[in-house]
């Protein structure tokens, strides 16, 4: 899976972990700008490695502080691409 | 001393909130000087950083020791220890005896547990000789140390097992991990512990008469396995101007606990696991969240533990006694309250109470 795909997910999840909240496309949107708990992160990366169909062995929690880093959400998705080819 | 026994009762859960309360955004910046003037390169240094503001991220408190970045060597940490000890019994004592003076309640056993700090005498005989004629001569008193987070729970289950000559014991859990924050650490795992944990103190008060106390929660079960073979190294203590939280690794410590954890939950029966209140043992919001995700349980199950860890952080031994108060007070009569424990060794702790009263 590539980081557009991956990016597309995330989108996915950030409507779904915050539905009350319009972020319209979050491409561009710092992450801790949404994610904004531990608790918002940890459900973020359990459902992203669903819609990932990851292997038991991998999880994503290897990039976490990443996600308390002011990157945009397209940035994380191309370390998610970059972690995963590494890993699988 | 052991034998065949009748149920026994929670009578009464008492919680200590001592010290200073401090969020996570005013740690992360006295962490984040810290971590400055630490000597590492550039490279290390900005990894410890961007993983203490994972750990520290959102809003979180946790009680600690008053001064304790003035904790730097072995003499003023184990004060610091001795000390936020007695303020806690204190605090604990003061909700004891009210509850069991007008009854002239004696107890037969004192068992009590800290796994964050070492003292002789121990708590056993430190609250004894604040509870005055409540607790005999000739009562066990009795230590439990160094058994981690799972050790309020083993001084339960040990309770339970004692023969029916001992009517009323005390169970009493003091944690005071703050006096172990290490500013000048370069691990990784060292200043997870340092993110993670907070002070804290709880009692409960067991006989065997359901019509005492405030309320009765029947000890229904509890089960405890080890897993030392596998997860000895898992979790353990490190030297250096004092005792360091160490993990084995810090990168697979979740999955790794995960893994035990699920292995000795696999045989249990799915009444148990489907049921709607959860005391757990909030090591960490990640083992916390996956571990209800891989046994199917339910955010409003899930609710009583994350909320415990936004207020308080991980108060090792102390947070499931918090937790399983906060419950018995709302759930209805007759309800079942899961357990589950798992800490250093490695092991994990479970079973249930029923709210009788």
């Amino acid at each position: 899976m590539v980081g557009a795909d991956i990016l597309d997910l995330m989108k996915k999840q950030v409507a779904s972990l915050k539905p009350d909240e319009n972020w319209g496309d979050v491409s561009h949107v710092s992450v801790t700008e949404v994610l904004k708990t531990s608790f918002d992160v940890m459900e973020f990366v359990m459902n992203l490695e669903e819609d990932l169909d990851l292997k038991e062995d991998i999880d994503l929690e290897a990039l976490a502080p990443k996600f308390a880093q002011n990157i945009t959400f397209e940035e994380l998705a191309v370390e998610v691409e970059n972690y995963l080819v590494a890993e699988i | 001393m052991f034998g065949v026994l009748e149920v026994r009762y929670i009578n009464g859960i008492y919680k200590a909130v001592t010290g200073e309360t401090w969020s996570n955004q005013d740690l992360l910046s006295h962490y984040e000087q810290a971590v400055d003037v630490l000597s590492v390169h550039h490279d290390e240094r900005e990894k410890l950083l961007a993983s203490l503001r994972f750990f520290l991220l959102g809003n979180r408190t946790r009680q600690t020791v008053p001064d304790w970045m003035a904790l730097t060597g072995f003499s003023s940490r184990a004060q610091a220890f001795e000390a936020g000890v007695a303020v806690a019994l204190d605090a604990l004592v003061g909700q004891i005896l009210n509850a069991v003076t007008s009854s002239g309640v004696v107890f037969d056993a004192v068992l009590t547990t800290t796994s964050s700090g070492n003292l002789m005498p121990g708590l056993s005989y430190r609250i004894t000789t604040r509870l005055g004629n409540h607790v005999r001569s000739d009562s066990m008193l009795l230590d439990l140390g160094n058994v981690g987070c799972t050790g309020s729970v083993k001084a339960l289950n040990l309770a339970n097992q004692l023969d029916l000559s001992f009517k009323n014991i005390l169970v009493v859990s003091v944690e005071l991990p703050t006096t172990l924050i290490n500013l000048m650490a370069t691990d990784v795992d060292i200043w997870q512990g340092n993110c993670t944990f907070g002070d804290g103190a709880a009692a409960l008060w067991i006989s065997d008469d359901v019509a005492q106390g405030s309320t009765a929660l029947a000890l229904e079960q509890i089960r405890y396995i080890q897993k030392a073979q596998a997860g000895l190294g898992l979790i353990r203590w490190g030297y250096d101007d004092y005792y360091t939280f160490r993990l084995a690794d810090e990168k697979t410590f979740n999955k790794d606990v995960r893994g035990l954890v699920a292995d000795v939950l696999s045989g249990v029966n799915d009444e148990w696991l489907a049921r709607p209140h959860w005391a757990i043992h909030p090591a960490g919001i990640a083992l916390l969240m996956r571990l209800g995700r891989k046994l199917g349980l339910s955010q409003e199950a899930m609710k009583p533990s994350i909320v415990h860890y936004n207020q308080f952080s991980n108060m090792s031994s102390v947070s499931i006694l918090h937790i399983l108060s906060d419950l018995a007070v709302n759930a209805p009569f007759g309800a079942e309250i899961n357990l589950l424990s798992m800490g250093a060794g490695f092991n994990v702790m479970y079973g249930y109470v029923r709210k009788e009263r």
